[in-house]
């Protein structure tokens, strides 16, 4: 997939802030809940129908095989999102199993600046937040935007401290 | 004719609970595959850097792996179970 050039480096590469795992796992968990209350209605329900107890049983356990795979699924695609920056390139590699595998590359050459923004509490608190890349013409609407990156204004700094070597 | 419908019932369960945990592990053999060639790819790129992190991040996705597996084997170990009794 990548074929480097004989004098490209590797500065860093990470993947991006664990808090991309929080809001799933937070909806695993209830849907979880869900799940146990569903089985003691159908467990319920078997003692005035067995029929009946029977169907909501096997829908329940429908449900939680499918939430179970959505769960799995999200968090093995999620890990996948990694960030690399060479001497040459910024790498952003996101994919969503089965569904997409994105790669968006940016070569040094082509940033006029880059910008970090830590928005909110949490993110000030457990230091994540966005990375967006000016290469010219394009607007923060629509430029290459990296979410989810740790530390965000130290990798400005790192990357702006290349472009500064590269350019001297 | 109420004896044969539940026995109609019953055995249209027993096929769709069957159907529905080989399906249940079907998604998984196949999840892992696409996760294994992406995770490949991924680790080709960081090998070509000479990043010093592949080795991790091999570690992780087995630990990711084997947590998945253990966790549906026990999903379709309890719903058998349940199904049992």
């Amino acid at each position: 997939m990548s074929i480097t050039s004989p004098n490209e480096r590797l500065i860093d590469s990470f993947g991006t802030h664990w808090m991309k795992y929080v809001t799933p796992t937070f909806v695993y968990v209830l849907l979880m809940l869900i799940i146990v209350l569903l089985f003691v209605f159908s467990q319920f329900l078997t003692g005035y129908s067995h029929a009946s107890g029977a169907v909501a049983y096997f829908f329940t356990f429908a449900l939680l095989v499918g939430i179970h795979h959505w769960y799995f699924h999200r968090i093995l695609s999620e890990y996948m999102m990694d960030i690399v920056v060479t001497t040459k390139r910024f790498m952003f590699l996101r994919c969503n199993l089965f569904l997409s595998d994105d790669t968006h590359e940016i070569s040094l050459d082509r940033i006029l600046a880059v910008e970090a923004k830590k928005r909110g509490i949490i993110q000030n608190i457990l230091g994540y937040g966005t990375l967006w890349f000016d290469t010219g013409g394009t607007s923060t609407d629509k430029g290459p935007i990296i979410p989810l990156v740790p530390h965000p204004h130290r990798r400005v700094r790192e990357i702006m401290s290349l472009l500064r070597t590269q350019g001297s | 004719m109420n004896a044969s419908v539940s026995a109609v019932a019953t055995t249209s369960f027993t096929i769709s609970f069957i159907i529905l945990q080989l399906v249940s592990l079907l998604f998984m053999i196949a999840l892992l595959l696409q996760f294994a060639l992406i995770h490949g790819r991924r680790i080709e790129v960081l090998q070509s850097l000479q990043s010093h992190k592949v080795a991790y991040r091999c570690f992780e996705s087995r630990i990711l792996g084997i947590v998945y597996v253990i966790f549906t084997l026990i999903i379709t170990a309890f719903s058998t179970f349940i199904f049992l009794h």
